[in-house]
């Protein structure tokens, strides 16, 4: 299988005061297109400094990060934004979608970005997106109108809409009572098998790791091991 | 294709639609900034115009062909002899002429029944004068009967301190070079009501009247007021006028940015005799006034000042109040692939959206008051009619201004919100976010 990220002896350093503290220690891994994985682990784990440095949003202490063929570590600030618009699909726990813009106007951000034309294309594809996460019949509502569960979908829309490579989720379900976690999860699954796309969640949550093809498992910043949700001891999700 | 500045403009107006009650403050001090500019300035503008015209009106034209004739080189009397050849050359050289008219100059004790005064005297031939006639308002008797030989017309004041009404005589005493007083006898043909300071340095007599007091031939007169269609062009008319003179034969006196009456004593130590013209603009008659239009520039410069001060530092308050707030949403955007350029140029918009909204209702609620002020004619106090020139308050918003004023403030605010705006854009997005391990 193809790798679509790699990543190796990742060190993630904060200082606090005189103080350093390790948030990653020499992370090696590598995830392969099309996987739908899980980076498990109890709070402090590193599970979301993992995902940051993936995703481009923050930079390592050491080691290297490659997504998609490209050495995220030597690339401009400018590039890693280019990047992160064209090959990354982000997903938040608290949803991060802008309050100001409609449903449709927050799915539609992101082609706008990529500059994405005619507005007729771009519709007829946010519109596509919005009836597969089941939220069309709220295209033209803010956010704060909708239910936590229905502004995940719309979140999960935005991630997908210009097609990315990878899409990095951030305790995807933690916000979500466990009726709406388990649909947002299904419908990850679904547009990971329809589509290709590689999934990357974190959570702590044994139920959503369930439904994962691979747990990575991380402890103190550093990788304990890769496994499947039965090694795990967890019953695999449908 | 709306291309980013579409988002970046979507983004801003939703942004300030949204925080409504953050955006009407703010939008509302910048147009009380806006408009408080704008009425200073059309106050300015009023004073100086109101000033300019009832000056120019009254007292000196927009060039002045004055000047001294002396019969010996003590003697300097405040005439231009043979004036229809000098007035011929004007009207040959200036094209930009709206008419020019000769006035006569005198200073005399003017005397009536309730008590004396003295007074600079000047003749006129109010059929000629347009100007004067739309600056002057008569409150009794009519401008018309300065057509009579021994009219006079006095301001209220002067009238009130002669004890005298339309048809009294009044008794002028004028002393001559020669140490002996003129004296003669003229009726008040009408009282104009004050205007300023200028009434009580202004009283002004029919061509006969003062030709027959000084016993001047008729080709002498005191000064040749010219009227320019545009009173910008006074300088150039000036040059031109010297160089024709100067071509011409006539004598002319170095420049001098003075009125005539400070100019007597340097003209009586100088060795010349016979004629010598004098050339000024309305400027150097009204140089002993420039104080005022000095007093008025600080006075707006002050407080424009002060209120940009006040409107930068509410500006920039309230853009680090707004990227206070919206860190997580600059955080979102980045990750989204928002660049950082956009992100400053999506909170310069938003500024820049807000500064100009407010300075132009500003703008325009200024303007509307400032036209409805001078409509109602509201009357203003005598200590400021003394300088204004006038009884009620003229407000005149010139469109240079209301440009400036909006363009101005717009700018301030955009240049306000820079700094904020830069510290938004340049958030990493991982901070923005405020994520932790």
């Amino acid at each position: 299988m193809a790798s679509i990220v790699s990543v190796r002896d990742l060190t993630k350093e904060y200082r606090l005061g005189n103080v350093i503290v390790p948030a990653l220690k020499r992370v090696s891994l590598d995830f392969g297109v099309g996987e739908f994985l899980a980076v498990a682990g109890p709070s402090g784990s590193g599970k979301t400094t993992l995902l940051n440095m993936i995703g481009c949003v923050d930079t390592p202490t050491g080691g290297t990060v490659e997504v998609d063929g490209e050495q995220t570590t030597l690339l401009p600030e400018r590039a890693l934004t280019d990047l992160r618009l064209h090959k990354i699909g982000f997903i938040f726990q608290s949803f991060n979608l802008i309050t100001v813009l409609t449903v449709f106007q927050n799915v539609e951000l992101p082609l706008l970005l990529q500059r994405v034309g005619p507005a007729a294309e771009r519709r007829r594809r946010v519109l596509d997106l919005l009836e597969r996460v089941g939220i069309a019949p709220y295209a033209d509502q803010r956010p704060n109108e909708l239910s936590g569960g229905q502004r995940q979908r719309v979140a999960i829309a935005r991630a997908l809409v210009t097609g990315p490579k990878l899409v990095l989720a951030d305790e995807p379900t933690a916000n979500l009572d466990s009726v709406n976690g388990q649909m947002i999860l299904d419908l990850m699954k679904h547009l990971n098998r329809e589509k290709g796309t590689t999934f990357l969640f974190s959570t702590h949550d044994a139920r959503v790791m369930a439904n994962a093809e691979a747990i990575i498992r991380l402890a103190d910043g550093a990788v304990v091991d890769r496994v499947s949700p039965a090694e795990a001891g967890i019953a695999p999700a449908r | 294709m709306p291309g980013a500045f579409g988002v970046d403009l979507r983004i801003a107006a939703l942004n300030l639609a949204q925080h409504r009650r953050r955006s009407l403050l703010l939008g509302g001090a910048l147009a009380a900034v806006t408009g408080l500019f704008v009425l200073l300035s059309a106050l300015t503008a009023g004073v100086r115009d109101t000033m300019v015209r009832n000056s120019t009106a009254l007292d000196c034209g927009h060039v002045n062909v004055g000047g001294f004739f002396k019969i010996t080189s003590g003697q300097a009397a405040p005439l231009v002899t043979k004036y229809p050849a000098v007035l011929e050359v004007i009207r040959r050289e200036v094209p930009e002429l709206a008419y020019a008219v000769p006035r006569g100059r005198g200073f005399a004790k003017m005397i009536g029944p309730g008590g004396s005064v003295w007074s600079p005297v000047t003749s006129l031939d109010v059929t000629k004068e347009p100007g004067f006639r739309a600056a002057v308002r008569i409150e009794s008797g009519s401008l018309d009967g300065m057509a009579k030989p021994d009219a006079l017309l006095l301001f209220h004041t002067q009238a009130e301190k002669l004890g005298v009404k339309v048809g009294d005589t009044v008794t002028l005493s004028a002393p001559t070079a020669g140490g002996i007083n003129n004296v003669i006898d003229l009726t008040v043909v009408a009282i104009a009501h004050d205007l300023g300071l200028m009434s009580a340095f202004s009283s002004f007599v029919s061509m006969p009247a003062l030709t027959r007091m000084y016993r001047m031939t008729d080709d002498s007169t005191g000064v040749i007021l010219v009227y320019l269609k545009d009173i910008g062009k006074a300088p150039a008319v000036i040059e031109r006028l010297r160089a024709a003179f100067l071509k011409g034969g006539w004598k002319l006196m170095d420049p001098d940015p003075n009125p005539f009456f400070m100019k007597f004593d340097k003209v009586n130590r100088e060795a010349w005799t016979g004629q010598k013209l004098d050339l000024t603009t309305w400027k150097d008659e009204l140089t002993f006034m420039s104080w005022v239009f000095t007093a008025l520039d600080a006075i707006t410069l002050i407080l424009v000042v002060v209120l940009l001060g006040i409107a930068v530092a509410g500006i920039m308050n309230v853009m680090w109040i707004a990227i206070r707030e919206r860190t997580r949403e600059i955080g979102t955007l980045r990750a989204l692939g928002v660049q950082r350029r956009q992100i400053l140029r999506m909170f310069m918009i938003e500024s820049i959206l807000l500064g100009f909204a407010g300075a132009l209702a500003g703008g325009v609620a200024a303007t509307l008051l400032a036209v409805v002020v001078t409509a109602v004619r509201i009357p203003v106090p005598l200590v400021v009619q003394l300088f204004l020139l006038s009884d009620h308050l003229i407000l005149i918003v010139k469109p240079g201004t209301f440009l400036l004023a909006v363009l101005g403030i717009t700018a301030v605010t955009g240049v306000a919100a820079l700094y904020p705006a830069l510290r938004a854009a340049k958030l990493k997005p991982v901070t923005a976010m405020g994520h932790a391990g």
